[in-house]
């Protein structure tokens, strides 16, 4: 079966910085893909690249067959490939509800329709009571959870999360793993860069390591983490151990 | 739902009808006031201008200052229509109205690249440039401006000599229509979108919405009731220049008024056209000549007052916390202030998780 997803030997450069370097790898449908790797390493520049918001120097994008690079974002969102933002952007004027319901608007619906799926979507992230809210007042963990509301109600078949971990409390771990889990078990495809690599231990069927702009690693969280050349890459020379 | 939430509109449909009667009622006191008529006149007008840029300034948050351009095309356009080719004033009109919109959304396609402060300028600049070729293009007769030529009054010829009064209930049938247009503009998807690419363009772009296209539909809109009440102004005064109707002080005025009386509101254009109309013409008769400059000073001033205390504009006093209890009591802090898009939802029936 083909990939839902092809990336083949990517490169972006920004000046003289390679923040992306001929990165290639393949994403089936119903798969969860981490992305890990310490920060610098090009992973948000390589989520860009995917979603159509930073156009590549080199290399191409195929999804669903069909090459992207080149479509402005809106056109890749459409075709169903949706990238949440590293710090949440929710609507700031909108309530909760509103907010979801913009993305439902993007399935060409009405709005009393918007809304039933906008209501059904914020329960499936667990902010049903917060539905008239306004999205100004969320906590960070609520915020990425809206942000997630927000992607799946344009019916996406590929989610890109951007660090869906960042900033989330621990008890709210564990109910975020299991709501993407959830997700992917619902037919969502799901490309997660992730630094909380408990959550990536859990939750990713693969993983991909990035380090200076070059995916370094890639296979099972338990080989990638245990590679050596991923462990210098986060630590640097030294052996003193992690915080 | 239930049936008090179906109350509070009626309350605010009646409040609104009783005030449409008054206008409606009012030239029977002021037909024989020229002063009184003529201000209340340039009101509407103002609202109706106020309104149009909202469109753009407010409810998709494009803050625009070159806005008198708009004003000015349309106002043009009908002129030399019936001038050079003696078009009828009705279908100038529309024929300024629509290339109004047109040259707006032309406008939009470099500008709306641009992001806050550079949109601004960029606004300004194009309006400007305009302003100066109007100033020296001969055949729409340069500095001088062209005189509408008197015809016999009446509805047709869109004249009216001896009595005002027609041009009172025309102004006032274009603030009604427009704000009514808007009203359903803001409740619809179009309007739904329009506050989200307000809030944040990338997010919505990232959910698969163009914002220049929807920013273009907000400009052609904007534009175009600029331009329709261009073509009103000139048909009241049968003059038209490019300083009276292409000048900066125009750009400024609309989007100060929709600004002072507060952004992204339908109350808020009404309310400051109907503040500083009357400052702005009582100042011209208490200082005579010179009251131009006065008025603007007024204004520099109430902005002062408005960016420190109330930056969401006269419109924001509604959510100062007095005021918010008092409606509270009446019961209209929904039909008021909320978001039009959400219907009551009950607490509870919500919960599902």
């Amino acid at each position: 079966m083909s990939p839902l997803l092809a990336v083949r030997g990517v490169s972006k450069s920004f000046g003289g910085l390679h923040a992306v370097r001929a990165v290639s790898f393949d994403l089936s449908a119903g798969e969860i893909l981490g992305i890990i790797g310490p920060n610098g390493a090009g992973k948000s520049t390589l989520f860009g690249i995917i979603a159509g918001q930073v156009r590549p120097d080199r290399g191409d994008v195929v999804f669903d067959g069909r090459s992207i690079v080149g479509l402005p974002c809106e056109a890749v969102a459409r075709l169903g490939l949706v990238k949440t933002f590293q710090t949440s952007r929710p609507f700031g004027t909108m309530t909760f509800l509103e907010n979801v319901m913009v993305g439902a608007l993007s399935r060409n619906v009405g709005l009393a329709e918007a809304r039933a799926i906008a209501l059904q979507q914020l329960d499936t992230v667990g902010l049903a009571a917060q539905a008239e809210r306004p999205a100004a007042w969320a906590s960070t963990g609520q915020r990425k959870r809206l942000e997630i509301a927000r992607a799946l109600a344009t019916k996406p078949r590929l989610l890109l999360l951007d660090e869906p971990f960042g900033g989330v409390d621990l008890p709210s771990v564990d109910a975020l793993v299991e709501l993407l889990q959830r997700l992917r078990d619902s037919g969502i495809t799901l490309l997660v860069i992730e630094h909380n690599l408990e959550a990536v231990h859990r939750l990713v069927d693969r993983v991909i390591a990035m380090h200076l702009g070059e995916a370094i690693a890639e296979g099972t969280a338990e080989t990638v983490t245990n590679d050596p050349r991923v462990i210098q890459a986060y630590l640097g020379s030294t052996e003193v151990a992690h915080a | 739902m239930t049936g008090t939430s179906r109350a509070y509109p009626v309350v605010a449909l009646s409040g609104l009808l009783l005030l449409l009667g008054v206008l409606l009622a009012l030239p029977l006191y002021i037909a024989d006031r020229p002063f009184e008529l003529r201000m209340a006149i340039l009101i509407f007008l103002f609202a109706v201008m106020g309104q149009g840029w909202n469109v753009l300034g407010g409810f998709a948050g494009q803050v625009s200052i070159g806005h008198g351009l708009y004003f000015g095309l349309g106002a043009y356009t009908a002129v030399l229509l019936a001038v050079k080719f003696g078009v009828n004033p009705w279908l100038g009109m529309l024929a300024g109205t629509a290339l109004a919109s047109l040259c707006g959304v032309l406008v939009g396609i470099p500008c709306f690249r641009l992001r806050g402060h550079y949109f601004v300028i960029a606004t300004l600049v194009v309006a400007e440039s305009v302003f100066q070729v109007f100033t020296v293009w001969e055949w729409v007769g340069s500095a001088v401006g062209i005189e509408l030529p008197v015809k016999s009054e009446g509805w047709i010829n869109f004249q009216f000599h001896r009595d005002k009064t027609p041009y009172y209930y025309i102004a006032l049938t274009m603030l009604v229509v427009v704000t009514a247009g808007l009203w359903w503009l803001r409740r619809s998807r179009i309007g739904f979108l329009l506050r989200a690419i307000r809030d944040d363009e990338e997010a919505v772009r990232s959910l698969g919405f163009s914002p220049h296209l929807y920013k273009s539909l907000a400009m052609a809109i904007s534009a175009g009731i600029l331009g329709a009440a261009g073509v009103f102004h000139a048909q009241y005064v049968l003059f038209v220049d490019p300083f009276s109707v292409l000048g900066l002080h125009i750009s400024v005025m609309v989007a100060l008024f929709a600004i002072l009386g507060g952004t992204g509101t339908l109350a808020g254009p009404i309310l400051g056209a109907a503040i500083l109309v009357p400052l702005s013409e009582y100042s011209r008769v208490h200082f005579s000549g010179s009251g131009r400059n006065v008025d603007l000073l007024i204004y520099g001033f109430l902005i002062m007052v408005i960016a420190v205390y109330r930056p969401d504009g006269l419109m924001g006093l509604l959510r100062s916390r007095p005021v918010l209890t008092m409606l509270d009591r009446l019961g209209l802090r929904s039909v008021l202030l909320q978001s039009p898009h959400i219907k009551n939802i009950r607490k509870g029936n919500s919960h599902a998780a």
